[in-house]
Formats: structure tokens, sequence, C-alpha cells
């Protein structure tokens, strides 16, 4: 085992794939910063160069470019409140507020680090993982998937800051509309309205769009203001935010360890993974006030587990031949292509790609932070301009961006019916992230619910241990945030270390 | 900053100028004695997300199909997906160019939601052309807690069985549900799972006990497990020959149809209308993924385009390649001989029509 | 903003509750139930924030959520001139929606930047230009030849028979 993981290692730094690997990551850097471009299309430009490939040059490029989407994908979230990709939606909390706090930089510097991290934990992780991949997989059924989800559900108690009532209701009402379109158990038509676009449900890339994007820009552009609303001097730098992720690091442990956990389960996507890693850092962090007003450790939280999910995600993939999101079918597609069987062989025969795979995930991960620092400490500068010259362009990109999902006109209605209704939300001084949440987690409970109780004929499955596990941990977390949130108001402000205060 | 009338107009002459390429570029074409499809670009329409079986296979055989059509076109894949295919197709039915360079791929699925006349799906296949089609045939396999050695351990697990399926009205679990009755056992459908690979992977977990797939990930991913012993593959579909008996499919060759299964475990041929219901999904399954043209386009270039994909499935390299990326020998059924089998199906009457719903 | 908003969007979402409720009676039951059990409690809830938001007025939370906390609008800014240049941005936004209907996202983007960075926010011809010729490049380099997109063809070509 230890040879094919120096073999590989040789392989990887031979000239050639070191120079795949390189594109691989500007593409996919390229891709990731653009909205509504990403990983899955990255994967389809390059995939007709992959039959020509050998596997492991196949292995570097693919790897290569989706492992920085998800970092690339911070740059229009923290700037422009626009997430590149859906695993940048939770980024946007405290990223987009830094960045109106002047510290797009620093946000930048912390982000890319704990990507990073992330991403070379979770290449970690699977490597640890190879040899128990069956049991961590096979251990998660349908009802552990919809314990998960109801998990996640109670995090709308930490998203909706001190309107936890308006949370709710905004958080039920994202569930409900997450269940527009058919119905897979029954094959009933659930508030189309005679359109065959909403078939599919509504898309969330364009509903989040609508969601965070278009307010933003319609106050920044009221205000008539930079979208950093301070004096120059305090700006904030890139180094400033290495050192926050450096100053969190168990944070990044911890959410990196929720990523690969949560990547390696087939049926949760990357949305999910963002969203559980914030909730997570809410509700593990002290004091709670400063987030969603550019708290440094929001945007560290999220963006750990993002990168770090790719390696988890990669488990089931390559061990089952079982994709858990569609960034991994058209992976597994190229598999097929360079005719490698996912399954055991992975780990017998094919092992050297296996590291290949490994190796690729970490390098991708150091080249992409090598690459953004420098640029996007440039970028970061696009936070002094006027809003009124970003304004048309953002606009435009919040359309071309939405449309890009179905490419249907449906998709700018979705953009403008969620933008206005987000307004609406704004100008109320209603929590908006539980709308999104709610929109992401509703399929996963209304599917795993029904599957359980059919697969298990009634409501046995919820003595399994592992849903009993779930609710526990659930239970815990939230009187822990409680009672740590009772002590904190009478605990002095300062005594945290690397809290946001000092800022 | 302040500008000349002179910046002023280079300004304006930069965006007209920018324009203009812009208008050129679309409507660039030369027209000469060559081949109509020399130097153009063919749109083959899939009306699913990139990723599913139909979008792979699209994107496998149009790779291939280029070399065979006189005048070696580009062939771009593009998903329009929405209605579970009504979007795609009415598109194609109504809207899309008759020019012969928009095409559209059908899964075995869109052919049964337009007999059973889902929402949206008013489209008309005998009005386009069908220029060939891929011939699949779904596989049922059973779990390991069923606990079948042989085919007729089978018998013993009535009432046990719990199927798992993507949602209501898929090919798969149409006919796995019409097999189980025809079999006399019962059965439990869950649906609900968003892909027969994650079906497969509760299948795995012991969730549920029996689920299906297709040709084109047999060898790949079914097979493999059956060798590990975590799952007994009972049967497949099967596919109506020329002579319109059922036959297996050719990726295939070792797996028996569901007819030979009930001769096997009952001693005669199945007959009735549950019969003649499994039979109408086998015949869109002869039909598989198929490649359609919108109405009204010219003749010559539909030859061009049958022509061509029956050059490529003749071609040992594009079998070759098969066997390596879709796991198995993929044959086409071309031009009107598709359009037999999908006659046949439409003629279907109605008490076995309803057996769909 | 105002009180008056909060107990709108209630309103909404009572009223949104509701016809998810009516309209799912009909439903089979496996297709009902989730409806029904997210749409009551919403139900349910709306109401409670009616009675306190009607009765109970101080308790009321004002603004938002972590997540983009907001200082409101008219803190700084008086709201007259709030509303102003708000209906002006929702109909710019309108207006590149409009446009991309009539005439496609490739005559509309490059058209609706050129005139909002013109007419809106008073920059140069040579600015509003060059980012007008950005935005077509970006169209044609990345979305046309890298992703070949589909874009729908405006209402305008249509009737002009392009």
């Amino acid at each position: 085992m230890l040879e094919s993981l120096l073999t590989a290692l040789g392989v990887i730094f031979s000239p050639y794939h070191l120079l795949l690997l390189f594109l691989g990551v500007l593409l996919g850097i390229l891709l990731g910063a653009v909205p509504g471009l990403g990983g899955i299309v990255g994967l389809t430009i390059v995939l007709p160069f992959v039959f020509e490939m050998s596997p492991s040059e196949a292995m570097v490029l693919l790897v290569g470019l989706v492992a920085v989407v998800t970092s690339s994908d911070s740059i229009p979230a923290v700037l422009f409140a626009v997430p590149g990709t859906a695993a940048a939606q939770a980024t946007i909390m405290d990223g987009h507020p830094m960045a109106k706090k002047g510290e797009a930089g620093r946000a930048f510097g912390a982000i890319y680090s704990a990507s990073m991290m992330g991403g070379v934990f979770g290449a970690l992780a699977l490597l640890l993982a190879i040899p128990i991949m069956r049991p961590l997989v096979l251990s998660v059924g349908s009802p552990e998937l919809f314990m998960l989800g109801i998990v996640g559900i109670s995090m709308v108690g930490v998203l909706s800051g001190r309107a936890p009532l308006q949370g709710l209701i905004a958080g039920m009402a994202g569930v409900l509309a997450s269940m527009v379109g058919m119905d897979p158990q029954t094959g009933v038509l659930r508030w189309t309205f005679g359109a065959l676009y909403l078939w599919e449900g509504l898309p969330l890339v364009p509903a989040v769009m609508g969601v965070f994007g278009i307010p933003e820009i319609v106050e920044m552009v009221i205000r008539r203001r930079s979208i950093a609303d301070v004096p120059r001097h305090a700006i904030k730098g890139i180094l400033v935010g290495i050192g926050d992720t450096f100053r969190h690091w168990f944070l990044v442990l911890r959410c990196s360890v929720l990523g690969t956990w949560i990547g390696l389960i087939p049926g949760l996507g990357s949305d999910v993974v963002d969203w559980f890693a914030y909730g997570h850092t809410v509700q593990s962090s002290r004091p709670r006030e400063s987030f969603g007003k550019g708290d440094v450790r929001g945007v560290i939280g999220p963006e750990s587990a993002a990168n770090a999910k790719l390696g988890g995600s990669l488990i089931p993939t390559i061990a089952f031949g079982i994709p858990g999101s569609l960034q991994m079918i058209i992976l597994l597609g190229a598999f097929m292509i360079l005719g490698l069987r996912p399954g055991p062989e992975m780990l017998t025969d094919n092992l050297d790609v296996t590291f290949t795979i490994v190796w690729s995930l970490v390098l991708a991960n150091v080249f992409g932070t090598l690459i953004l620092l420098p640029l996007t400490g440039q970028l970061a500068k696009l936070a002094l301009v006027r809003i009124q010259v970003l304004a048309p362009v953002i606009i435009s990109i919040l359309f071309l961006a939405s449309f890009l999902t179905t490419r249907d006109y449906g998709d700018l209605i979705v953009l403008i019916g969620f933008g206005l209704f987000a307004w609406v939300m704004k100008l109320a001084g209603w929590p908006r992230p539980p709308l999104v949440l709610g929109l992401v987690l509703g399929p996963i409970i209304g599917k795993y619910l029904f599957i359980s109780t059919h697969a298990y004929n009634g409501f046995g499955w919820l003595a399994r241990p592992g849903v009993i596990l779930l609710f526990l941990a659930m239970v815990a977390s939230v009187a822990f945030g409680l009672v740590r949130e009772r002590r904190g108001e009478t605990a002095p402000e300062g005594s945290v270390a690397g809290g946001p205060h000092e800022a | 900053m302040h500008f000349t009338v002179v910046q002023k107009r280079l300004a304006w002459a930069v965006v007209l100028g920018g324009l203009l390429v812009l208008t050129t570029l679309a409507g660039s074409a030369s027209a000469a004695d060559k081949p109509f499809y020399s130097g153009k670009t063919i749109r083959v329409i899939v009306p699913f997300s990139p990723g599913g079986g139909t979008d792979n296979y699209a994107r496998f055989a149009s790779r291939h199909w280029v070399k065979y059509i006189p005048g070696n076109p580009k062939i771009l894949v593009q998903n329009m997906p929405g209605g579970g295919g009504a979007l795609t197709f009415g598109y194609l039915y109504s809207k899309a160019s008759r020019d012969g360079l928009t095409l559209g791929v059908a899964s075995e699925g869109i052919p049964v939601r337009r007999l059973l006349r889902r929402p949206g799906h008013t489209y008309k296949f005998t009005e386009m052309s069908l220029i060939a089609s891929a011939p699949s045939s779904t596989t049922h396999f059973a779990g390991k807690s069923l606990d079948i050695k042989e085919l007729k351990d089978l018998k013993k697990t009535s009432g046990k069985i719990v199927a798992g399926d993507t949602q209501k009205g898929s090919t798969v679990a149409i006919v796995s549900g019409l097999i189980f009755e025809l079999l006399g056992l019962e059965y439990r459908q869950v649906y609900g799972y968003s892909s027969y690979g994650e079906a497969r992977l509760a299948l795995l977990k012991g969730e549920v006990n029996m689920t299906g797939g297709d040709a084109f990930n047999y060898a790949l991913v079914v097979k493999p497990l059956e060798e590990k012993g975590e799952v007994t593959i009972l049967f497949q579909s099967g596919l109506l020959d020329s002579k319109g008996n059922v036959a297996r499919h050719p990726a295939m060759p070792h797996l028996r149809t569901v007819r030979e299964g009930f001769v096997e475990l009952f001693g005669k041929e199945p007959s009735g209308t549950v019969w003649e219901a499994i039979k109408g999904i086998i015949a869109v399954n002869t039909l598989g993924k198929s490649v359609w043209a919108p109405p009204g386009v010219p003749e010559a270039r539909i030859r061009d385009l049958e022509d061509g994909f029956r050059k490529m499935v003749a071609d040992p390299a594009f079998q070759a390649d098969a066997v390596k990326v879709m796991g198995g020998k993929n044959d086409a059924v071309i031009g009107k001989d598709a359009q037999a089998a999908l006659k046949q199906f439409f003629g279907l009457p109605e008490d076995v029509v309803k057996l769909y719903r | 903003m105002k009180p008056s908003v909060g107990r709108g969007l209630n309103l909404f979402m009572a009223g949104l509750f509701v016809a998810a409720i009516l309209s799912a009676t009909e439903w089979p039951v496996h297709s009902r139930a989730f409806v029904m059990a997210i749409a009551f409690p919403g139900l349910l809830l709306t109401v409670v924030l009616f009675v306190r938001q009607r009765w109970w007025p101080g308790t009321e939370a004002t603004a938002a959520s972590p997540g983009l906390g907001d200082t409101p609008l008219d803190a700084d800014l008086p709201p007259a001139l709030a509303r102003r240049r708000m209906v002006n941005v929702f109909g710019w936004i309108f207006a590149l929606f409009g446009l991309i209907w009539l005439a496609g996202f490739e005559i509309a983007v490059p058209l609706f930047t050129f005139g909002y960075l013109r007419f809106q926010a008073r920059e140069s011809l040579v600015v509003s230009g060059l980012a007008a010729v950005v935005m077509v490049a970006l169209i044609v380099g990345v979305f046309n030849w890298i992703l070949h997109v589909l874009w729908p063809q405006g209402m305008l070509q249509g009737w002009l028979g392009l």
C-alpha cells in the first residue's frame, strides 16, 4: 500500500501530469467564480478529451478541476452575495457582511486557507477510509438520512437570530416550496400550474440567487455607495484572514470531519453540507451575536466543509460505483470511459489510480489556494468601486447565471419571484436563511420519511441506533448552545480568544 | 474625465463593431456542392439532466456517429430537462428547426408517458422521424436477505418482497410490478430513490431487497455485485427480435428473460393481460434510447443520418468501445424497423394500458 | 421598514399556507400528508405571530437574523428617497427581463448594461460602451463558444421573421 502511495506520488509529479493538474485547477477556478457555472459544466467540457487519456492523466485533470470549484465560488458570494455554486450559499452569510465592512481581503484569506485545509483533510480522510469504506457507507440508511434532515431543520433556530417565529414560518414556506413538482411517490403534480418547467421542482440556484443576490444589490443601489462602506484605511488584508483560520484550527477540523462525513453519504448534496457547517459553526461558537454581521468564523466553517466534502463523496463513488451527486455521476461516467470499474478493484488492482486521486486532491487544493490568494487580493478592490458601475454587471450576471440552470425563462421568473419575496422579507426584518434551508432540506426530509415508513413498514425505524444517536446529538447540541449562550451573557465579552470584537 | 468627440465616436465604433462581429459569427455558413452536413453542427437534445443513462448514451454514441455521417458534422449534446421529456419533445415537435440539425433522444419512459397521455405529452411520434434506436432491457435482481439461490426459491419470497424504485411510472417500476403480478407474488414497492444507483445502495444496506437496472449498467455495475454474492440477478425483461419474439439483450446473453423464467417456474408459456402488458414494455425497451428528428426534415438528410448509424453499429471499433464504455455490444434498430416496434406499443388495448397506471 | 410590512408579509404567508392546504385536499394521502404536516403548523405560527404583533408589539423582533444583518433602510435615508430608488432599481430589473423576452439575451444584456451605465449611473460613453462590449465578449466567448448555450429567441426576432 505504501509503495503504491509513493508510486502515485511519483506519477503525479511528472511534468505532464502537473501541467494537466494545473490546467484543471485554472479551469475549475474560472468556472467556480462565474455564478451559474461549476464543476458539472467543467466536467462536461473536458470529458471529450478524457477519451484520449490514460487513467492517471484523466484523474489529475478531472479531480483538479472539481477540487477548486468550491474555493473560487466564494468570490462572487463574498463580493456580491451571489453564490458561485450551490456550495457557497452559507459563505454569503458572513462573507458578504465582511466585504461590506471592508474585510473582503480578510474573508478571502480565511476562505482559501480554510478551503485548502479542508480539502487536504478530505483527501486524508479518503486515504484512511479506504479499508473501512463499506461499513461507513452502508451504516447510513434512509431513516438516518431523514434524521439528518431534521437535525438540519433544527438549525432554523440559530439561523433566525432574534426573530425565531418568523424564521420558523419562513422555513416552513421553504419546505412547501420544495414540494413543487412531481411527487415521485404518487406521480401527483404538486403546484405545477400546467407548466412543464415546474415538474422537476423549483430550481435551487435561481431561488438562492433571488433570496440573497437580489435584495443585496437592491439595497446597495438604494444606498448608492460602494460595497465596502468604510474608509480605505479600515481595509483588512489577506494575511489577517489566514491568521484567523489558523487561530480557529479546531473549527476547521470539526467542519472538515462534518464535510467529509456528509460527503460520503450518497443523498445529501453540497448545498446541504454548506448549511450544516454554518449551523454547526454558529451553534458551537460564542459569542454568537456577531454572526451574520461579518464574523470570520462564519466563512471558515462552511468553506472547510465544502472542500472536505469532495474527498468524502469520492468514497461511495470509488467503492460502490454509487455516485452521491451529479458531479460524481459524471465523474463515474469518466471512470467507465477509462475502463476503470468502481468497486473493490479500485483498492486492489487499481490502487495506484485511487492514490493518484488522493494526491491530486491534495495538490489541487494547494495549487488553487496559491493561485487564488494573490488573485483575489486584487478582486477584493472591486468592493471599493462605485456600486452604480457594478450594478448592471451584477444584475446581468444574476440573470445569465440563473438562466444556465435549466436554460428556460422559468429560471428568470424564479429568480425575480424569490427576489421580490426576499426583498419584502428583508424590509420586514424576517430572516431569509431559513427559507433557503427549508428549500434545501424539504425534499430530503420528505423523501426519506416516505422511504423509511414504506421500506420498514411503519415507524419501527425510529428505534434504530443511528436514528436515536442523531436525535440525541441534535438535542445535546441545541441544549449545549442554549446553556453556553446563557453563560455567555454573563461572561465578559473580550474573554473569547479570536472573537470578532477586536476588529 | 472628459472625452473628445473623436474618442466618443471611437467608443461607438467599438460597440457597433462588437455587435457586427456577433451577427457575422451567428450567420456564417457557406453552401457548396459538399454534403449537407459538411461543416455543420447537429444539436442532439437530451430531455434529462447530464449524468443519467440517456445522457451517457447520447454522449457516447454521438462521439462515434459523426464519423459515419457524410460530411462529418460536429455533434453537440445539450440537455433540456422538464416534464419527464415533454419539454424536449414538445420543442422538437413544434418549435425546432426542420433542417435536420436538431435531433432529440428519448428514453424508454417517454413513449410510456405519451401512451398514458401524461400532462404535457401532446407531441405526435407518428409525425416525427425515428432515425435509430439502441435497444435496452430492464434487469431485476434481489438482495442477500431474500436468500434466493435458484430461481424456484423466488416462490417462497411472496409477501417478503420490498422493491426499491425511483418513482411510480418509471419503466423499471412498471415492469417489475407486472412481473411480480405475473408470477403471483405479493410485493411492496418503495418509491422515492433519486436513481436506481441509490436504490441499489439501499439494496446493499438491506433497506429494500429487490430492485432493477438496465442493459447499460448490467456488466459494469450489477454483474460484479453478483460475483461477490451481494445480489442474485433474476432475469431481464428482454427485447423483441425481428420476428416479434422475446429474446435476450445482446449485452446480457447469459441472463434469462422473464418469459424463460416463467417457463422454468411454471412449465408453460405466460399469457393473459399482465403478460401482454409486460410485452408492451418489452416493445418499448426494444426501442430503448431512440434518436428522433422533428417532423418535416428532408428525406435525404434522414437517410444520411440513418445510414451513418447503421455503419456505426456495423463497425467493430465502435462495438469494442461500446463494450468498454457501455459494458456490452450496442445493437441498433434503424428507421422503419424501429417505427414498427413503436406502432405495436401504441396499438395496445385499453385493458392492457390501464395496468401501467 | 414599518411594522405594517411585517404584518402584510405574515398575512401573505398565512394565505400561502391556507392555499396549500386547500389545494392539497384532493391529492392521494401520500402526497397530502407531508403538505399538511408543514402547512398546518405553519398556519398556526402565523396566527401566533399575528396575535403577538397585534397585542404585544413590544415583543416583536425588529431586525434580522444572522445572515446579512441589515440596518433598516430609513435609518440614514429619507423614506421617500429610498422608496423612489427602490422602485427605480426594480424597474431596471424588470426592464432587463422584458428586454430579454423581447430581444433575447445576446442583445438585451449588453443593451441593459450600456443603458444602465449611461443613463442611470451617468458614466461616460466610453466606459458604458466598453462594459457593453465586455458583456458581448462574455456571452459570445464563454456562453456561445465554450458552453454552446441555446439562447431562446426574442419575440422581436420572431415578429420580424429573423
